[in-house]
């Protein structure tokens, strides 16, 4: 490993050596490429010189930086969905050109627009997917509402937990090794209604990229997979909105300038509404109900062409409650309980371009995850009153600051560097109970722990360079140091992404990724429940560690089709599972004493064809892989299945657009059946006698192995149609969607029961059957 | 209260949910011999040998009268254990919890001893063999120290010489009670306590953990009272607990030394019974040192202390 490093560092080296002396009598053109409709500025167009086959990308902010030796050039400005531009450009001085492409609503068979693009072939990153936001909402949706987390899921390499989840489990790493970041911010429950919807509402994002591999130095604190979600960012020229009128939720966006081309906003925001459409089914002494809300604002302000600043905020809360109140003769009672939880993200952030060849990103983030239960019980009557109380309330908050550069020293070599300092606060479960009688003194009780506090930083420096035409990479190191409870605990991490063009439509791969994760995550389920507690590594629990090596090659020689495979394997370490039998239900209190530590492994097989461009769209996936854990202290020491080992993963994503009036989505998903521990056999204790059990059954169920049974394959078919209609002042769109079209009964929970006949069966327990939904959409 | 309610709500969440019987597609599901003995220096060799059920078998549990059962004391044949009819013995036991006879092996040709290994290898034409060994634990060398009577409890300190390595231990109190029969005898009547009755903030008994009264912890109870020596190892260990002894005229304090494979089996045991319930926990496997089979063959070996009236 140290000779990794080693030769990472010295590759960094010579290249920046060798740079500035290639850089004598060139000239930079420079500045931003921007969707002309809207200001939104575009990640990843080309700007490309095509005479020589040199050229850049826009980075996350739209900034591109192209150095050539004088001379005069014709560039090519180009984004998918977008006309291409053409500039000719006598290049005798470094430049400065910001260029609006515009969208192409004469190229019919171009429909994926709006997003970023793909450009696997070309690019020296790997395990790297984009989606567009209008794909995604192009394709059916559950209960009509369009979701990122599970457009992931359809991925390669990316697997659901159970029925409805909206949790992602990449490459066989858990739902805790995932960094999923809005506009930045790391968002550490991104789950509502218990992981069946996610939290990003598609009316406020941009853009989406995972990462499964690969991983860029810039990246780093999780071992599996990295979800950069970025928010739109405002209409520079005109205001613009929408509403969306669901079966459970409503939405609405608008978006645009206070000051044109200086100043402008997002705002969007949704809510479910079951609890206010069931109230009136509901007695008037007794109200039961749950809803959740999203919102999403941004500001941002251009200063000048070199100095932008922006402002985003994320709040959502998830609220479920119980209300009774009683009165009768001069007496009265009334039980109230509540849960709630949410997070609020806020990100301030200043670019600022030193020089053409410089640009800065400096950011400010701060991010809360809470979960609250309060449950207060009174009672009055003529004589006394009395009261009980129980509030409980965990979660995690981060303060966090960041500097990034992106620096184009040489043609052919983008530098990344930057560092990072976060400042976490865990909020363990605190419990309060306070009981208060007329007659007597209040009595209140706490139980739980005392916040902990931890530091990370980190710092890190990535070259992406171009050894020869055919040969690019990405290399970069990435370090970083965690400190708490008066322990420190520290990593050096090599990365290195490498392409070679075989043809020119063949491209080979390989990357290689060291990651440490100082943050671990007490979760008893699969489905992302809002009591998953977010813990620091401390002197007894160490950091999580993997290494995960990527062996891949890109097909690009059928029009408009993309065909890739990858291999991977992964090792990790420092996991930590609970023991046999503990369970957990928010409190951190001695979390140490319930968990073991252990290793895993995965490796895997992932193939993709892909179509972006197109009346007919979309992409089919499958995924071969294994993955394991063993610990000593369970299952006997001996290795088991995780249990979202899945060996086989497929879907099929297909939309079509038939005219501006009608397109239509499918996916068809196909997966193994989850691993889970099932009782095998039933088997005789020690006669009770011999240890005082006489309470219990003399009998027990035994089973062979942890993860030991199958349950029965998941496949599942969604089917969606939008009708548009332009009207006077916007598009109205409705939108049709069926979940589970052929009502395939899918297992999310097996039992051993009985049948009608008194005989002993397995049984399954099914999450939904076929669920229509239909929305109603428009926008200005 | 956090749990009924998040259970509450997820169940809401749920009612559309449906329910089907499936076919099991799982590995070849056959049945197995369970071995369950516990030996005592001392006493006889008792043994119970029942066959495992699989989930889809919906009676009750068989017990195995026609294996070849053979006993090897420190490496060395013995003899091969004749099985006797259970119901001779216990003619009134309920016979619901046994599919016809019962039967148990028994070897009384000379007690347990200390310190001997003891492996029983087990054939049936209709199984796959099994087998399993135990080392019998030597007698804990411990002493009561002191004994105080404080607001209605006896506190006690029993002190424990522990040998050098790996020992386990289990503390069981016997407590007698004067009481009144509903024809109004009085009479005396004498019970091993349940753990409710031991209080104690002594780490050994917490599975050496400091309990903090006020602290939250989700953690099974310590059923069985068992405690290893991972605090104390080859040391003299001053253990101290509590019985309610308001009405306790005489008490059995007992120090059973353990083999780990006993000390594991109970350990499970307790924590299976304490996590059946939950609905998130990963289920608990009962330690089973049987080799082809499931079961236990365990050994231990008691110290008893007894108390006259204390008063």
């Amino acid at each position: 490993m140290n000779k990794a490093i080693r030769l990472t560092l010295l590759l960094l080296c010579l290249t920046l050596y060798y740079g500035p002396l290639q850089a004598q009598n060139k000239y930079t053109i420079s500045g931003y490429v921007s969707d002309g409709g809207t200001g939104e500025k575009l990640i990843n167009a080309n700007v490309y010189e095509p005479a020589d086959y040199r050229g850049s990308a826009t980075n996350l902010y739209g900034f591109y930086s192209l150095t050539l030796p004088a001379g005069t050039y014709q560039i090519i400005y180009s984004y998918v969905g977008f006309k291409s531009q053409v500039k000719t450009i006598e290049l005798n001085a470094d430049i400065q050109l910001n260029v609006a492409l515009e969208y192409d609503s004469a190229i019919e068979e171009v429909t994926v627009l709006g997003g970023a693009v793909n450009n696997k072939l070309k690019d020296s990153q790997m395990s790297k997917e984009i989606l567009s936001v209008s794909t995604i909402k192009r394709l059916p949706a559950f209960m009509g509402e369009a979701d990122i987390m599970k457009t992931l899921q359809l991925m390669p390499g990316v697997q659901s937990g159970s029925e409805g989840s909206s949790g992602l489990y990449v490459r066989g790493g858990g739902p805790d090794q995932n960094l999923i970041l809005l506009d930045g911010v790391p968002v550490y429950n991104a789950n509502h209604l218990f992981g069946f919807f996610s939290v990003f509402n598609t009316d406020a994002v941009k853009n989406v990229s995972l990462y499964k591999g690969g991983f860029p130095a810039r990246f780093g604190g999780r071992l599996s997979s990295v979800i950069d979600v970025r928010m739109k960012e405002g209409n520079e020229k005109k205001i613009h909105g929408g509403a969306q009128l669901g079966l459970i939720s409503s939405r609405f966006f608008i978006e645009g300038p206070i000051k044109k081309d200086k100043t402008a906003f997002h705002l969007s925001a949704r809510r479910t509404y079951i609890d206010l459409l069931a109230r009136p089914f509901m007695s008037t002494e007794e109200t039961t109900g749950y809803f959740f809300y999203d919102i999403n604002a941004k500001l941002n302000h251009k200063f000048s062409d070199r100095s932008r600043l922006y402002l985003s905020v994320y709040t959502g809360r998830d609220k479920a409650y119980n209300e009774y109140d009683d009165e009768w003769e001069a007496n009265s009672s009334s039980y109230n309980d509540y849960m709630y939880w949410g997070n609020l993200t806020t990100a301030l952030r200043w670019n600022y371009m030193f020089s053409n060849k410089l640009f800065m990103n400096a950011t400010v983030t701060y991010s809360d995850y809470n979960f609250n239960v309060d449950s207060h019980y009174k009672e009055n009557d003529q004589t006394d009153s009395n009261a009980f109380i129980y509030e409980y309330s965990s979660g995690i908050m981060d303060w966090s600051a960041k500097v990034e550069f992106d620096w184009y020293p040489t043609p052919g070599h983008e530098l990344k560097f930057g560092a990072n300092y976060t400042y976490h606060t865990f909020k363990p479960g605190v419990e309060t109970t306070k009981e208060t009688d007329s007659t007597a003194d209040d009595i209140i009780k706490t139980f739980g722990g005392n916040n902990t506090y931890a530091s990370e930083m980190n710092m890190y420096i990535e070259d992406n360079f171009s050894l020869s035409p055919l040969l690019k990479a990405n290399l970069g190191i990435h370090t970083s140091a965690f400190y708490v409870e008066n322990t420190w605990y520290h990593s050096i991490e090599p990365r290195a992404s490498i392409r070679y063009l075989i043809t020119d439509d063949i491209t080979l791969k390989a990357a290689y990724s060291k990651m440490q994760q100082y943050l671990h995550l007490l979760s008893n389920s699969t489905i992302g429940l809002p009591t998953d507690l977010w813990l620091p590594a401390t002197k007894r629990i160490k950091p999580q560690v993997s290494d995960q090596y990527a062996l891949g090659a890109v097909y690009d020689g059928i029009k408009n089709v993309e065909l890739s495979a990858e291999t991977f394997y992964k090792t990790m370490d420092k996991l930590i599972e609970y023991k046999e039998g503990v369970s957990f239900f928010g409190s951190s209190v001695g979390w140490e004493d319930m968990v073991e530590t252990g290793r895993g492994e995965a490796y895997g097989l992932e193939l993709m064809l892909r179509k972006e461009v197109g009346k007919t769209t979309g992409w089919l996936g499958y995924t071969w892989s294994k993955t394991s854990r063993q610990f000593d202290k369970l299952n006997f020491g001996n290795w088991f299945p995780a249990r979202y080992d899945r060996r086989h993963d497929a879907s099929i994503v297909i939309s079509h657009k038939f005219n501006d009036r009608i397109d239509i989505g499918a996916t068809w998903v196909y997966g193994t059946g989850n691993a889970i521990t099932l009782p095998t056999h039933e088997i005789r204790l020690l006669p009770a006698a011999e240890h005082d059990r006489v309470w219990y059954e003399s009998n027990i169920p035994y089973f062979e192995h942890r993860n030991n049974y199958r349950m029965p394959d998941y496949h599942r078919l969604d089917f969606g149609i939008n009708f548009h209609k332009q009207k006077k002042r916007g598009m109205r769109t409705w939108n049709i969607s069926v979940y589970n079209v052929y009502n395939r009964q899918n297992p999310f929970f097996l039992y051993a029961g009985h049948n009608d006949e008194g005989n002993k069966v397995l049984k399954q327990i099914t999450l939904f059957p076929i669920l229509p939904s239909v929305s109603y959409t428009y926008k200005f | 209260m956090l749990r009924n309610t998040l259970l509450l709500v997820m169940l809401l969440g749920t009612l559309s949910s449906c329910e089907k019987e499936i076919e099991y597609k799982g590995k070849e599901l056959n049945n197995f011999l369970v071995l369950n003995a516990k030996l005592t220096e001392g006493e006889t060799i008792r043994i119970e040998l029942t066959r495992s059920n699989t989930i889809f078998e919906n009676k009750a549990i068989k017990t195995i009268g026609d294996a070849d059962v053979q006993l090897f004391i420190d490496g060395e044949y013995v003899e091969t254990l004749q099985a006797y009819n259970f119901f001779k013995d216990a003619p009134n036991y309920n016979q619901e919890h046994y599919s016809g006879e019962a039967y148990y092996y028994l070897y009384n040709t000379e007690s347990v001893k200390a310190g001997s290994t003891y492996t029983i290898k087990i054939k049936h034409s209709d199984y796959n063999d099994i087998s399993a060994s135990t080392q019998v634990p030597s007698k804990a060398d411990a002493w009561i120290k002191n004994i105080e009577s404080e607001n209605g409890n006896l506190n006690y300190t029993v002190a424990i010489k522990d040998e050098p390595g790996k020992n386990f231990y289990r503390l069981r109190v016997k407590g007698c009670y004067d009481y009144q029969t509903i024809n109004g005898v009085n009479e005396t009547g004498c019970t091993y306590l349940g753990y409710h009755s031991v209080s104690t903030k002594d780490p050994v008994l917490s599975f050496n953990r400091i309990i903090d009264e006020d602290s939250f912890t989700d953690y099974p109870d310590n059923v069985y009272l068992l405690f290893d020596d991972e605090l104390f190892d080859g040391e003299t260990y001053e253990l101290k607990f509590s019985i309610r002894g308001e009405k306790t005229d005489d008490a059995d304090i007992e120090i059973i030394q353990l083999d780990e494979n006993l000390y594991r089996y109970y350990n499970t045991v307790q924590m299976r019974d304490y996590y059946e319930d939950y609905a998130f926990s990963e289920p608990v496997r009962v330690y089973s040192n049987i080799k082809g089979g499931a079961g236990v063959l365990g050994s231990n070996n008691s110290h008893l202390m007894t108390l006259e009236n204390h008063n």
